[in-house]
């Protein structure tokens, strides 16, 4: 590929550190991917969201007591889908018991809303049964 | 979309604060922001425009800062939300935010309410 653009990498596995660059640097990746792919503005801004609300919830919740264990992202995006699956080594939760944070009562709680955010946007969102574990899945709409 | 970081202003205007934010409003770079918002909330104004116009990105952090600030400015002042692009605006819809928050086309619409 002498002379032509470098591509940007489809697939990796990262181990991340909660430190804001090592947090941007796969963002961007992942992103960057995605442009590349074809991916407009609008996916590639539900992309970025729930990529950084998994990851934010992992080190928040997951990592409480493990402050400098990693978590663990391993992306794929390609023509027609992005698949994000976010790892941490906590003790997991049950999404289903996570209010529901558009309730009245909850609306001006400054927290609460990343797990909500994350399905609205993305296409499919699943946990393991341990819930230490998100596979997201973002799936371009053909007209895209 | 550029990851660009974040840049926060705020002004004192006759009618209140103006807060204009610039940029990602992600997990990254909240400190900035927050760091604007506790004197704008102590100073008790009767009103906060939030020119959003700059904003590219937003995530739940991002929104749980404004709600942080809805909340201090309550009960005599409120915050508006101006020129928030799509994206963003979707955001405080998918949340059900703008049942708390109005959002405007621009500053001057939200200055006229």
């Amino acid at each position: 590929m002498a002379g032509g653009q470098p591509r940007a990498r489809s697939n990796a596995k990262v181990s991340l550190l909660n430190e804001p660059d090592s947090i941007r640097a796969v963002e961007r990746e992942i992103l960057e991917a995605a442009s590349t792919h074809g991916y407009p503005e609008a996916a590639q801004f539900a992309i970025r969201l729930a990529l950084e609300e998994a990851v934010f919830n992992a080190f928040r919740h997951g990592h409480k007591h493990l402050p400098d264990e990693p978590v663990l992202v391993d992306w794929t995006v390609s023509r027609g889908s992005v698949r994000i699956v976010v790892e941490d080594r906590g003790p997991g939760f049950t999404p289903d018991a996570v209010p529901d944070p558009t309730h009245e009562d909850r609306l001006e709680l400054p927290h609460g809303r990343g797990v909500m955010l994350m399905k609205a946007y993305m296409t499919q969102v699943e946990y393991n049964d341990r819930g230490n574990r998100v596979t997201m899945v973002y799936q371009k709409p053909q007209d895209d | 979309m550029a990851n660009v970081n974040l840049q926060v202003e705020h002004r004192t205007e006759p009618w209140g604060v103006l807060l204009t934010v610039r940029g990602s409003a992600g997990v990254t770079n909240l400190s900035e922001l927050d760091r604007h918002i506790l004197p704008i909330v102590a100073s008790k104004p009767a009103l906060v425009v939030l020119d959003a116009s700059g904003l590219e990105f937003i995530s739940s952090l991002g929104i749980g800062s404004f709600t942080t600030l809805h909340r201090g400015l309550k009960p005599s002042g409120q915050l508006r939300i101006a020129g928030a692009n799509a994206n963003v605006r979707a955001v405080f819809e998918r949340t059900k935010l703008t049942t708390l928050l109005a959002l405007f086309d621009s500053v001057e619409d939200a200055l006229r309410g």
